[in-house]
């Protein structure tokens, strides 16, 4: 079986993403348990993500291919930040990007001669809770260009795509949109497909809670199903977007041709709830949007 | 009983935990800072080359030499000490003390994992054997240190090549160290296979530990013993050192799994011979399938049940924790550290404990997590089992260590204005050549700290037989009287030791005169007591 059709692959993962029109249809899939077909989604929890991303004036990541973002992801009252680099799923000739770096909290950036912690930088720009958000942002740019050079995962990677000539010399990276996202998170398993077994040992320690618990259950697949509002971040244009998307992610180790699991649970969704693909990140749609607006 | 005594008494006198263990301070070895300037400021291009050096995955070969996969726990550390340099530079301000110290272990970072990369440190040729066949006979008959007048009291600060450990007693600094780095021993273990060494020439292979976060080297031969003690020493003295634990018959069960690059002990023979030449034959005392019964008796070997398992009638097991990322070697051309005293008087450690092999590469620089992603640099003396009575074949390409009856009584003479230090070294890095009185004469004095409990708690570590573990037991306190002595150093806990201790078992003496004189128990030991086929030779198999 070739998974191909609207399937993104990167580091021997499939996934797969839904646009999602109605979510007041869309929303009982995750009161059930019983899919059909075997598939059984467990859904363990809702998460919220506060993005922040970069790109420069005249947007060379995103016609490039690329986003770079800071995220804090809040769950049970703790914040976990990072900064990553993506490329989009059907780049021509470029492997899938996806570069992360965490540990933030060591980053201090300028605003106004005072030196704050970059991740309260983003608390202030996502909260909303300076009346300086503006001067946040700016210290955010301030930052990315003195940071560019440094090694940091994300700059030392646009600067290896730059030596290799896929992207041009970005200078100045500003922030240009802000997004939040709701976040629900599932399980998908099936009795039918058991017998998986894990690339590495190690790997039974990243198990979530519910394979530990249930060992002979095989982790099929991931979902995510996001609701997100994003804000345009230009002087003279606010613009809000949302986008509701449910995204499929193959998480067993059985060879891709062993993978019909995937296509049959994705068509059974989509079909039952008029779901269609979506080839570009969420980044790309909302700029593309704002492009042609 | 005796064990059982000691190990009463170890408890009631119990360890006094504390606070992890200091960084302490590197110091500026070599002007380190210079290249770090340009104009009197701070040159960040070249800080971040460095930086960006130890951090960039994308960036694999150096000169043609395959760079170290670098760890994540590396490069966050590296990130870390480049971010506290920067706010230097970006905030306008001179250089901290804090900031001199990560500046100068990032650049320390720099040279070891450079090091790392070079051929020389991974492959043994022709000519690193012959250079360490001259150095072994160079010093034949003792490295002469002339006696300086004026021993001052010098106090010693921590740094991450030495601690005082001043409130941790010396035979409790071991497993003090184990507990900062987070490394669970138990009297049974059971270990699951992972792949086949590829490197050094001792057999071993890396397992994981049932918390699956863990590994271990698992080791057969002549070293099992010898690294236990050697690096039970070497912490005593304050060092930092690998922490390796001697098991005997049965004690560790290696387990195969369908993770394991080896999946039967015949497979394992077969890897084990292709890779370091080295028959596990004689070493193995049991083999078969995990039972019910098994597992009620060692309750860990539940979860294997039905898989293949085997024991040894001895081996070792060396940590390899994750909270310990090693980045390459510390003692290196471009760091001038004949300026740290610690590290020159190491020298005399070496030689308590006979030890053979100096090479550079068993040094090792690396990162302790302390917790929440925080890290110390540590300067660790590895591969410390090369000792204890060595034996070394020019003609054979051969040597053998733990060998008692080649374990000399004495390690220091003093003569007229000199004091002539007898051991044996394959290497001799520049530290140990600028050595001087007073270099030796501080370490010495640290060996003077191990007392009589210190001396037989570290022997019983090593779970030698008992003719054996007396034998050694005498040979170091008298070693260690010879140093006392040579430099003059009051013994505050002197160590009864006899040179013509005998010991008889069933009317056989085992023991007569300070020799050994049978291969005692040979059967649970094949790699020999006597004999001076090692592991190149298969131990005479």
């Amino acid at each position: 079986m070739t998974l191909t059709n609207g399937w993104m692959q990167s580091n021997n993962e499939h996934q797969l993403k839904l646009k999602v029109k109605d979510v007041q249809s869309f929303e009982p899939l995750f009161h059930s348990i019983q899919i059909g077909e075997g598939f059984k989604m467990i859904t363990y929890d809702t998460l919220v993500y506060n993005d922040l991303y970069l790109d420069t004036e005249d947007f060379q990541l995103y016609k490039s291919g690329f986003s770079l973002r800071f995220r804090r992801k809040e769950l049970n009252d703790n914040s976990v930040y990072s900064f990553q680099l993506k490329s989009e799923a059907n780049l021509f000739g470029v492997e899938r990007i996806e570069v992360d770096q965490f540990d933030l909290d060591i980053y201090e950036i300028e605003i106004e001669q005072q030196w704050v912690k970059l991740v309260h930088g983003l608390d202030a720009i996502f909260d909303e809770s300076s009346e300086n958000v503006n001067d946040f942002l700016k210290g955010i740019a301030q930052w990315c260009s003195n940071k560019y050079e440094a090694p940091l995962a994300p700059f030392q990677k646009l600067r290896e795509l730059e030596e290799r000539g896929v992207i041009d010399k970005v200078f100045k990276l500003k922030p240009v949109l802000k997004g939040i996202s709701f976040r629900t998170r599932s399980h998908v398993v099936n009795n039918r497909y058991n017998g998986c077994k894990l690339d590495k040992r190690s790997d039974q320690l990243k198990q979530p809670k519910y394979f530990k618990e249930h060992k002979d259950v095989c982790w099929l697949m991931e979902t995510s199903f996001d609701r997100s509002i994003f804000e345009v971040l230009h002087k003279d244009n606010h613009m809000e977007f949302e986008i509701n998307e449910f995204e499929i992610e193959n998480k067993a180790s059985f060879p891709v041709e062993d993978r019909v699991y995937l296509y049959n649970f994705s068509t059974l969704i989509a079909s039952r709830y008029g779901l269609v693909k979506e080839h570009y990140s969420k980044y790309k749609q909302v700029i593309s949007a704002t492009q042609s607006n | 009983m005796f064990k059982i005594f000691l190990l009463i008494i170890s408890i009631l006198n119990g360890v006094t935990l504390h606070a992890q263990i200091s960084r302490g301070s590197i110091a500026d070895y070599g002007n380190v800072i210079d290249l770090y300037y340009v104009n009197d400021s701070l040159n960040l291009a070249k800080i971040r080359t460095t930086a960006n050096f130890l951090t960039d995955k994308s960036c694999n070969f150096l000169n043609g030499n395959k760079l170290p996969k670098r760890k994540k726990a590396f490069i966050r550390h590296v990130q870390f000490l480049t971010e506290a340099i920067e706010e230097s530079y970006f905030k306008g301000k001179d250089l901290s003390p804090f900031q001199r110290e990560c500046l100068y272990e990032l650049h320390f970072y720099y040279l070891a994992f450079r090091a790392a990369s070079v051929r020389k440190f991974n492959r043994v040729n022709f000519f690193d054997k012959l250079r360490m066949l001259y150095n072994t006979y160079k010093h034949c008959s003792g490295r002469k240190v002339k006696i300086t007048d004026g021993i001052e009291q010098v106090i010693h600060s921590d740094s991450p090549f030495w601690h005082s450990f001043t409130e941790v007693r010396p035979v409790d600094r071991f497993d003090y160290i184990a507990k900062q780095k987070k490394i669970k021993v138990h009297k049974k273990m059971v270990v699951l296979m992972d792949k086949i060494g590829n490197d050094g020439s001792a057999p071993k292979v890396r397992v994981s530990d049932l918390d699956l976060d863990n590994e271990w080297n698992l080791k057969w031969g002549d070293e099992v013993h010898t690294d236990v003690v050697g690096s039970r020493i070497f912490s005593a003295l304050g060092y930092d050192v690998d922490h390796p634990y001697a098991f005997l018959k049965d004690q560790v069960y290696l387990v195969f799994d369908e993770y394991s690059e080896v999946k039967s002990l015949e497979a394992l023979k077969v890897k084990l011979k292709d890779q370091y030449g080295f028959n596990l034959e004689p070493f193995v005392s049991s083999y078969g399938v995990v039972n019910v019964e098994m597992t009620d008796s060692i309750q860990s070997l539940r979860s294997f049940e039905g898989l293949f398992y085997c024991t040894f009638k001895k081996c070792a097991l060396e940590a390899r924790p994750d909270r310990v990322k090693r980045i390459g070697p510390f003692m290196l051309e471009g760091i001038k550290l004949e300026e740290n005293a610690l590290l020159r008087g190491a020298l005399i450690a070496h030689a308590f404990i006979d030890n053979w092999d100096t090479r550079t590469r068993n040094t090792l620089l690396s990162t302790v997590h302390k917790g929440k992603h925080r890290y110390r640099v540590s300067a660790v003396f590895s591969d410390l089992g090369t000792s204890l009575g060595v034996s070394v074949s020019p003609i054979n390409g051969d040597f053998k260590v733990g060998l008692v009856n080649q374990l000399a009584w004495d390690v220091c003479e003093r003569k007229g204005n000199k004091i002539r230090v007898m051991s044996r070294m394959n290497a001799e890095p520049i530290p140990y050549k600028q050595a001087d009185y007073h270099d030796l004469f501080f370490v010495a004095k640290q060996i003077e700290k191990i007392d009589s409990i210190a001396l037989r708690n570290i022997v019983l570590a090593a779970n030698w037989p008992y003719p054996l573990a007396e034998l050694y037991f005498h040979k170091l306190a008298a070693r260690r009287a010879s140093i006392l002595q040579s430099f003059l150093i009051e013994d505050e806990n002197p160590i009864y030791f006899n040179r013509h201790i005998s010991i008889k078992e069933n009317n056989e003496w085992i023991v007569k005169d300070g020799v050994l004189l049978v291969n005692y128990n040979g059967e649970d030991h094949p790699e020999g007591w006597i004999s001076k086929k090692g592991r190149f030779r298969n131990y005479g198999h």
